[in-house]
């Protein structure tokens, strides 16, 4: 993953990624429908917030929806974990789906097109879901309970 | 009921199948074609036969399937109260025109002349239906050679079943489209006007057969599965992907004549693997995707002392228990999931 992707302003509380977070696509190699999400720019920016990219699960560090699957054949719509998956291959955040293993029948063209335009809800529900929080936190000593309070 | 007599070839074919492509007719080794999309080729034979009970033995000896009945072929096809469809005519001067007729592909149209015709014998047949087991375009070829029926009409359907490498999600669902509907109706013109095809194959061909209406965009409801469509019996059917994996190709009749029949299979072959090498069956979908990030400014904010409150708003926010001298370790901006161990990881940090 590039390191130059993302820059970070830590005075303005801003991040700025050089390339798309996502780009998604589907296309027909051979007889199989495979959706390609590259999400080189959405990994790298939550690696800068401080999310580990490769969970213990191939998946990335408390990813959305732990139960959901990566897709909803029902509603026919990208779920954000689809977005939140990490591959084997060189290039780990280049994801590959094969729509046969998601969908029990073929789906039409019209239909395809409706499931990418899902991706840009399932983005916003990953940043969503990693949103920073501002935490100011103090430590102090315990104050030891005194003999007078109620147990 | 019509029935028409078939001309079968005088043994089974024995020319080259290739292994790449599946065509007959060159080996491998001379094939410029790409590995294809089609994985197997199945083909219900759909017609009438002499003697059923022998041609079953030698299906099911070779491990074929032995068939099943098909109630459709004892549809009336005449639609003349007059004779009910059941003239056949001796190739007079105008059988091309209004009958079935035993000297062309010509079918019934029946504005009744059945009364100047000689009726052709037809010996006692049985409908039947036998389907193949699914396998390379030659073996398809070979295993129609072997169970062709003896007799056809106008209902019985050769119709070819095609499943896909990969899955096959892709390809069908370049099948399932206007471009490929257009392209189809084009190459069959092409191919019928090629062989000089006469009869029940310009009817399908045109939706005039109630078995085969033309495929169109209206026949699927709006985001449904390429394989719920309205109806079966079309051209090209989905739905048989919810039973066999397959795209059902109906179009075909049952040709009297053998050489066509196997001509015609192998056209169905050609287009849909023509198709599959052309640009507008590639699916290039791309998302409407936001260009880059959403803003991403720190919206929440959550302070606390001493430990963090159990009721705090943030989910996997936990008590952490802390025994230390008062030291203040200043303000963190971290991922809302990532509270809990970041959290417990500046403590004892901040513990150091």
């Amino acid at each position: 993953m590039p390191d130059n992707d993302v820059t970070t302003d830590h005075a303005n509380n801003s991040v700025t990624v050089d390339r798309p977070l996502v780009h998604a696509n589907i296309k027909r190699e051979k007889g199989a429908a495979i959706m390609t999400l590259d999400c080189r720019g959405l990994h790298a920016y939550l690696e800068t917030i401080g999310v580990g990219i490769e969970g213990f699960d191939g998946l990335t560090e408390s990813p959305p929806g732990s139960r959901n699957s990566y897709f909803d054949n029902y509603q026919n719509k990208v779920n954000a974990r689809a977005l939140c998956k990490v591959g084997t291959g060189p290039e780990k955040s280049i994801l590959r789906y094969n729509l046969k293993d998601y969908w029990s029948a073929p789906l039409r063209t019209e239909t395809l097109q409706n499931i990418l335009a899902t991706v840009n809800d399932a983005l916003i529900e990953v940043l969503t879901h990693y949103q920073p929080v501002e935490l100011s936190l103090t430590i102090r000593p315990r104050v030891a309970p005194t003999m007078t309070e109620p147990f | 009921m019509s029935v028409t007599k078939t001309r079968k070839l005088p043994e089974p074919d024995k020319r080259m199948t290739c292994s790449n492509c599946n065509h007959v007719g060159h080996k491998s080794p001379t094939c410029k074609r790409p590995e294809g999309v089609i994985d197997k080729v199945g083909i219900e034979i759909e017609g009438f036969w002499i003697n059923l009970r022998a041609t079953q033995t030698v299906a099911s000896d070779k491990g074929w399937s032995a068939g099943s009945g098909d109630a459709s072929l004892m549809a009336r096809d005449g639609g003349c109260d007059e004779c009910n469809g059941e003239h056949v005519c001796d190739g007079g001067m105008d059988c091309a025109t209004f009958c079935t007729c035993s000297m062309c592909d010509c079918e019934a149209d029946c504005p009744c002349y059945a009364t100047t015709r000689t009726r052709e014998s037809v010996p006692p047949c049985n409908p039947w239906e036998f389907q193949t087991k699914p396998g390379s375009l030659g073996e398809q070829i070979r295993i129609l050679q072997v169970l062709y029926p003896d007799y056809t009409n106008s209902t019985a359907g050769m119709h070819v079943h095609l499943s896909f490498r990969d899955g096959g999600h892709g390809a069908a669902t370049a099948l399932g489209d206007q471009k490929f509907f257009a392209f189809w109706a084009a190459r069959w013109n092409a191919w019928g006007k090629r062989l000089a095809v006469k009869g029940q194959f310009w009817k399908r061909l045109k939706g005039e057969n109630k078995y085969t209406s033309v495929n169109t965009m209206n026949d699927w409801s709006i985001n449904k599965e390429l394989s719920n469509t309205v109806e079966r019996r079309r051209q090209i059917n989905f739905q048989s992907w919810t039973k066999h994996s397959t795209v059902e190709f109906r179009l075909l009749p049952m040709f009297r004549d053998q050489k066509v029949a196997i001509s015609a299979v192998c056209e169905l072959v050609s287009i849909v693997e023509d198709w599959m090498l052309s640009p507008d069956s590639m699916l290039n979908l791309e998302a409407p995707i936001a260009s880059n990030v959403p803003p991403l400014s720190h919206s929440e904010v959550y302070t606390s002392d001493v430990v963090l409150d159990p009721q705090s708003p943030v989910d996997n926010v936990r008590v952490v228990h802390v025994i230390a001298p008062e030291r203040d370790v200043g303000v963190i901006v971290i991922p809302r999931v990532m509270l809990d161990a970041r959290v417990k990881k500046m403590v004892a940090d901040g513990l150091r």
